[in-house]
């Protein structure tokens, strides 16, 4: 029954070792064609950890796609979630990929209705080519889902949603291009202007316009061995972008030094005084005072400037309400902030004939110690950090123009990449 | 004994049927393992057995295998070999009855069989002398080239923000020159001039970067 139920919903993980051949040669990967249920995958992680000595994390990726399962109220055969269960999912998944070629999965306006910059590359196919009807479920977000998590771990006293956040290709064509203007599609068959319409093009087919060149996985570690990748993964000092090599860096604590925002040596005086992304803050019960945020993001060397830097906090409110707020931390070019904390535009420096665009607006960097005018200490919470660059020219409006088309047949000419870190949670007493 | 009439060997029936006896016979004897009792019989030892748990369990380590084996109870190692007859008994009856005819999925298996096979083979020359190897360095010196790769720190100075391009330039260069005449250390690049918002060390730079 189950099976039929969710055929077609995209629940894969991406499983990964730091180990090497010695151990890699004694199993072969388990697949979803064993089993669909992500209890199942555990269970052979698990055993085949303690079997060969193996060390696994399970990446559940493209969401947006899932039909409601992936972040669902119940596990997969409609039980309940309890504290068993939730423990398993957040040691073997402590990471979930948030943005991909298939789309975008940090949420849907239909599920934040007051945050202008949703609906950030939707993607609106299931894996079965030409089923029409995708009906998004906030189970197929993270946004909602991180909200879900923390209403249920105070429910059966473990968040089973508390998971950092990557971004990646999901490429299947063997080259990870994330850049709109050097984006080899998604498969070989749709990886060139010509190609892209393959795939079909009824409205209920995907092809090549519909793919996002999108995203990046960035990872705070200490050298760039496996070993310390993967304890960075193990302790979710990532952050996702669709794309561009922002520099993207979040601390929370109590007790920063005023100008550390325009410290030189910001990461050493964030990891003292703060927690870094995907920590905990615990409430210590001294005294209510708010949370200082402490974030810094630098565009990547050759990509656009910044227009700003948000904070989105999620909370369950005393009636047992999930709530979110987007809050406008930091940002370019001195416009000022309504008193709704309101932001007027960045502008559109892209011209759609030639596909350029120009630095003339944004910043290059954008750093605040920001302190939440709304905290209240009896909530827990998850915040993270969003930030959006200027407009730029989108892959579809590149390749249209390549084609001498008058516009891409799919998608908007120009998009405002982004970045996304793992959240900070804080934990009320 | 019984002695037949002459007439009987130029009966045309009598011929019909000597000649199918030797057809059949021949036949026999020629697809002898088709009609062999080994067909039907299925061979089983231990190195097979841990070969067929292996396979089942997708899990490779032949000794530990083995010895797995030997340490299976009755009731165990009945089970393992139930299975193993029952996966045989279904191979060979498919066999029987062509199923791997006109299958794409075999088809192209094999191609990749063949594939490896045919990599295998290379045309068997004398050894390479240094000589050779001399000459072919020479002719394609090219690709044996190392990139020139820089490795350096630097004092970045801003100019904007009330600073011209041209004060910042030369700002910067007798900052330089002052550096390099009092030979300050690499270590003390930190003290001198802004925040650049990348790295201040960069290390085995290629150009194009």
């Amino acid at each position: 029954m189950a099976l039929i139920k969710v055929s077609g919903a995209n629940l894969h993980r991406i499983v990964i070792t730091p180990d090497g051949a010695d151990k890699g040669k004694q199993f072969l990967p388990y697949g979803s064609n064993q089993s669909q249920y992500p209890e199942d995958l555990w269970q052979w992680l698990d055993d085949t950890q303690q079997r060969t000595g193996t060390r696994f994390l399970a990446i559940p990726h493209n969401s947006n796609i899932s039909k409601g399962y992936m972040f669902d109220d119940t596990t997969l055969r409609g039980q309940p979630i309890d504290a068993d269960y939730a423990r398993r999912r957040i040691k073997w998944e402590p990471i979930v990929e948030v943005t991909q070629i298939k789309g975008d999965s940090e949420t849907y306006s239909d599920f934040s209705p007051d945050d202008p910059f949703a609906d950030f590359e939707n993607y609106e196919h299931y894996i079965q080519q030409g089923q029409a009807g995708y009906a998004p479920s906030e189970a197929d977000f993270i946004r909602p889902a991180l909200k879900k998590g923390l209403a249920v771990g105070q429910k059966i006293g473990v968040n089973p949603y508390k998971f950092g956040l990557i971004g990646s290709t999901d490429a299947h064509s063997g080259l990870s291009s994330s850049e709109e203007g050097n984006f080899w599609g998604k498969m070989a068959k749709d990886s060139t202007p010509e190609t892209k319409k393959r795939g079909g093009i009824s409205p209920v087919s995907s092809n090549g316009w519909d793919m996002s060149a999108s995203g990046v996985a960035a990872v705070w570690a200490t050298e760039n061995t496996r070993e310390a990748l993967y304890a960075a993964f193990k302790r979710k000092e990532v952050y996702a972008t669709s794309g561009p090599r922002m520099r993207v860096q979040m601390f929370a604590g109590w007790d920063f030094p005023e100008n550390a925002a325009i410290a030189e040596d910001f990461g050493a005086i964030g990891n003292q005084y703060g927690v870094p992304m995907g920590g905990d803050l615990i409430a210590t019960g001294e005294d209510n005072k708010a949370p200082s945020f402490l974030i810094r993001a630098v565009k990547g060397p050759v990509d656009a400037n910044l227009d700003r830097v948000q904070v989105v906090k999620g909370w369950v409110d005393n009636s047992g309400q999930q709530q979110e707020k987007v809050y406008n931390v930091a940002w370019s070019d001195n416009r000022e902030l309504s008193a709704e904390g309101e932001l007027p535009d960045v502008g559109n420096t892209v011209d759609l004939r030639s596909g350029r665009y120009t630095n003339t607006i944004g910043q290059a960097e954008l750093a605040v110690l920001w302190v939440d005018p709304d905290f209240n200490s009896g909530h827990s919470a998850f915040y993270y950090t969003r930030v959006l660059q200027i407009p730029t020219p989108r892959n579809g409006l590149l390749d249209s123009l390549a084609l001498e088309l008058d516009k891409p047949p799919r998608g908007p000419k120009t998009l405002q990449e982004r970045a996304y870190t793992s959240p900070i949670w804080y934990q009320s007493q | 004994m019984i002695f037949f009439p002459r007439q009987v060997f130029k009966e045309p029936l009598f011929q019909f049927l000597i000649i199918g006896l030797v057809l059949l016979g021949g036949e026999r004897l020629i697809n002898a393992e088709d009609y062999s009792d080994d067909q039907y019989s299925i061979f089983i030892d231990d190195q097979l057995l841990a070969q067929f748990m292996q396979r089942e369990a997708k899990s490779f380590k032949p000794e530990d295998a083995l010895k797995t084996i030997q340490g299976l109870t009755l009731a165990e190692r009945q089970r393992l070999i139930e299975s193993y007859v029952q996966s045989e008994v279904l191979y060979r009856e498919a066999l029987a009855l062509n199923l791997e005819r006109d299958d794409q999925i075999i088809r192209r298996r094999l191609m990749q069989k063949m594939d490896y096979l045919a990599q295998g083979f290379y045309d068997e020359k004398a050894p390479l002398t240094e000589v050779d190897l001399r000459a072919y360095y020479e002719t394609n010196r090219e690709d044996y080239r190392r990139v020139a790769t820089a490795t350096f720190t630097h004092v970045f100075v801003a100019s904007g923000k009330g600073l011209s391009w041209e004060k910042g330039e030369a700002r910067a260069l007798k900052l330089l020159k002052g550096l390099n005449a009092g030979q300050v250390p690499f270590e003390n690049s930190g003290l001198y001039g802004e925040r650049f918002l990348y790295n201040r060390n960069y290390v085995k730079q290629l150009r194009q970067s």
